[in-house]
């Protein structure tokens, strides 16, 4: 590998921000199971 | 189909073909034939990332899934928002940085040239088989149910959309998503309304749920452990994200969408746009399919909905037999439609658990009606695909829809299946043109490239088509191209998942343990060792351990230095 690449990934690596929007998107995805969830028990 | 149903479907792709050729008529170098000129809006990335893995076969498949099996399959698509985080944290960053063309790029830069050649023929081999697949799809179900020609289909579909992605490339495919993404959800929002209009007035969207909700057709979720149950909670979880990393993180036909993002926020955006929307979007077009299953609760259906199976056994010796299972499918209907009429009138509690029990009990009789009907439909022609899920949504469009949303759905239908084979071709192009050309005749200028760019894009169009005239319908479309892509991908995620965080390991071994995985991983499918969705995580987990065990035991060859110190990108 490149010295050059190499050096980028490591950059990356290092600076993983985590953003409000990844947090938001899996909050969202968790209501949309609980919400499945809450029809499945409804109308079974 | 009535004259406003052709006018309707014929102007919906006339249009998205002129326009997107119209719009991209512009490319001067590879950046803007290839990455789109590099300044997508977030909008139109995660619009062009949905379209491209929406085909066809998503909206003839799923609503007849949903007919039969309820809403279930929504729990495939539950790892896709956690694949897309991780795509945005890792992925997006570094090939951003590295400014690369296609995902295989990087990977010389990480290993060698070989791993990367290699990837990139993984990656053609299941992609140009799949792009032939989402031509054949939508095609063979249109020319039973319509008697338009398999052939001239074939042809038609795969000729429109090389018209558009061999002339504008990356900006053409994106263009046209967007328009074709507004004819998806506007045709499933007025089928999805009609259908409810169409239910007895005392049936609203409640009780239609509550019809539904008897039959066993809203149990979403299943929380079981059953390794060989196909979709469970924990199988979408996890096999889920494994699919959705490689797919999103690793195949070019998705890594070309948002390469093509202005900056690197607006790549993310786009990501984080389809973990938004891609559940519900499924759990609607699913929801569709409930529906239609509760419209058929007050309408006669067939017994079978596959036109040419059924065609078959009424050619046949066992024609009287079919003929009595219709009359009984009739019996049942009637009995079925009766009590439906007298559960939507009644409000005591008591009585309605009571009606809803009886129906589910007909509804179950009904299921074991349509088995009897697929053994003797076999009867008649062993050879005979009875599997009808992809017919069922085609079914209820074509005889029960008014004129205008039939050309409409169809242009939906069509739409879609462009949409997907667009980036397959365009990526089939790029990654043709930079992973094998490029990387072997250089020095030529950027006309030379993009020209090359063109005809290879319009080689893989032809192969795309030749695949599909010469592909067998097999069980379930939608799970043909799901099961294509989880033989490969597991390995080719392993891969990168070695590159991004496993230093320690070099080309040599990396490069022997994706060959050994790839053996083992079609051995694994050969011998229905595993459900596919598993494919993917145990195609990722032993090329990662193969390499970590090879890198390890032989360690460090003198040329592992020299391979990766002589890369040229």
């Amino acid at each position: 590998m490149t010295e050059e690449n190499e050096n980028i990934i490591e950059v990356v690596k290092q600076k993983f921000i985590w953003k409000w929007k990844f947090t938001a998107v899996l909050i969202a995805n968790a209501v949309y199971i609980y919400l499945m969830y809450l029809l499945m028990n409804h109308f079974a | 189909m009535q004259h406003l149903d052709w006018y309707i479907l014929i102007g919906a792709l006339l249009f998205i073909v002129l326009y997107g050729t119209y719009k991209s008529r512009s490319n001067k170098d590879v950046k803007d034939y290839l990455k789109g000129g590099s300044d997508s809006r977030w909008w139109t990335i995660g619009l062009s990332v949905m379209a491209t893995q929406a085909s066809a076969i998503t909206f003839l498949s799923t609503p007849g899934q949903a007919f039969h099996s309820g809403l279930g399959f929504v729990q495939f698509y539950f790892g896709l928002p956690i694949a897309m985080v991780i795509i945005c944290l890792v992925f997006i960053p570094i090939y951003h940085r590295l400014k690369v063309f296609t995902a295989y790029e990087y990977l010389e830069t990480r290993f060698d040239l070989k791993t990367r050649t290699l990837t990139a023929i993984l990656f053609l081999i299941q992609r140009g088989l799949a792009a032939g697949i989402t031509i054949f799809a939508p095609s063979i179900i249109l020319s039973a149910v319509l008697g338009w020609d398999l052939m001239y289909l074939n042809i038609g579909i795969g000729v429109l959309v090389i018209i558009y992605t061999v002339s504008g490339g990356t900006k053409a495919v994106s263009v046209t998503q967007k328009q074709q993404m507004g004819i998806i959800f506007l045709g499933m929002l007025l089928a999805f309304l009609i259908i409810l209009n169409y239910l007895p007035l005392d049936v609203n969207f409640t009780k239609a749920l509550e019809i539904a909700g008897a039959s066993g057709k809203l149990d979403v979720l299943d929380f079981s452990f059953d390794f060989n149950n196909k979709y469970t909670v924990w199988s979408g979880l996890i096999g889920g994200t494994f699919l959705a990393l490689s797919y999103f993180g690793t195949d070019q036909s998705q890594v070309q969408r948002y390469l093509s993002g202005r900056s690197m926020k607006e790549m993310q955006m786009g990501m984080i746009f389809n973990g938004l929307l891609k559940v519900p979007m499924q759990f609607f077009i699913l929801l569709v399919g409930v529906m239609v299953f509760v419209f058929y609760q007050f309408n006669s259906s067939p017994v079978h909905f596959n036109p040419s199976a059924v065609e078959d056994v009424r050619n046949s010796p066992f024609a009287a037999e079919y003929a009595s299972l219709e009359d009984e499918q009739i019996t049942l209907e009637a009995a079925i439609k009766k009590k439906q009429i007298v559960f939507s009138r009644v409000e005591n509690q008591t009585e309605k658990k009571q009606l809803l029990s009886e129906i589910a009990g007909l509804n179950k009789e009904q299921e074991a009606l349509r088995e009897r009907a697929k053994v003797t439909i076999k009867k008649a022609n062993p050879d005979a695909e009875t599997n009808d899920k992809d017919y069922v949504f085609i079914h209820f469009i074509l005889n029960n829809l008014p004129t205008g949303m039939i050309g409409l759905l169809l242009a939906v239908i069509l739409s879609a299946a462009m949409s997907s084979t667009a980036s397959e071709l365009n990526a089939l192009g790029s990654t043709t043109t930079i992973d094998l050309y490029k990387r072997n005749v250089r020095g030529r200028g950027e006309k030379h490239y993009v020209h090359a760019s063109k005809w290879f894009t319009l080689l893989w169009g032809i192969i795309a088509i030749c695949v599909a005239s010469v592909a067998n319908l097999f069980e379930n479309l939608i799970e043909l191209v799901n099961i294509i892509g989880s033989i490969f991908y597991g390995n080719v995620l392993g891969i990168f998942l070695l590159a991004f965080f496993i230093k320690y390991v070099k080309s040599r071994a990396v490069f022997i343990a994706a060959i050994i995985t790839q053996a083992i991983i079609v051995y694994f499918w050969w011998i229905d060792l595993m459900p596919y969705l598993w494919l993917n995580v145990a195609g990722a987990g032993i090329v990662i351990g193969i390499a970590v065990i090879l890198q390890t035991v032989v360690g460090n060859k003198p040329d592992d230095t020299l391979e990766t110190a002589d890369v040229v990108k």
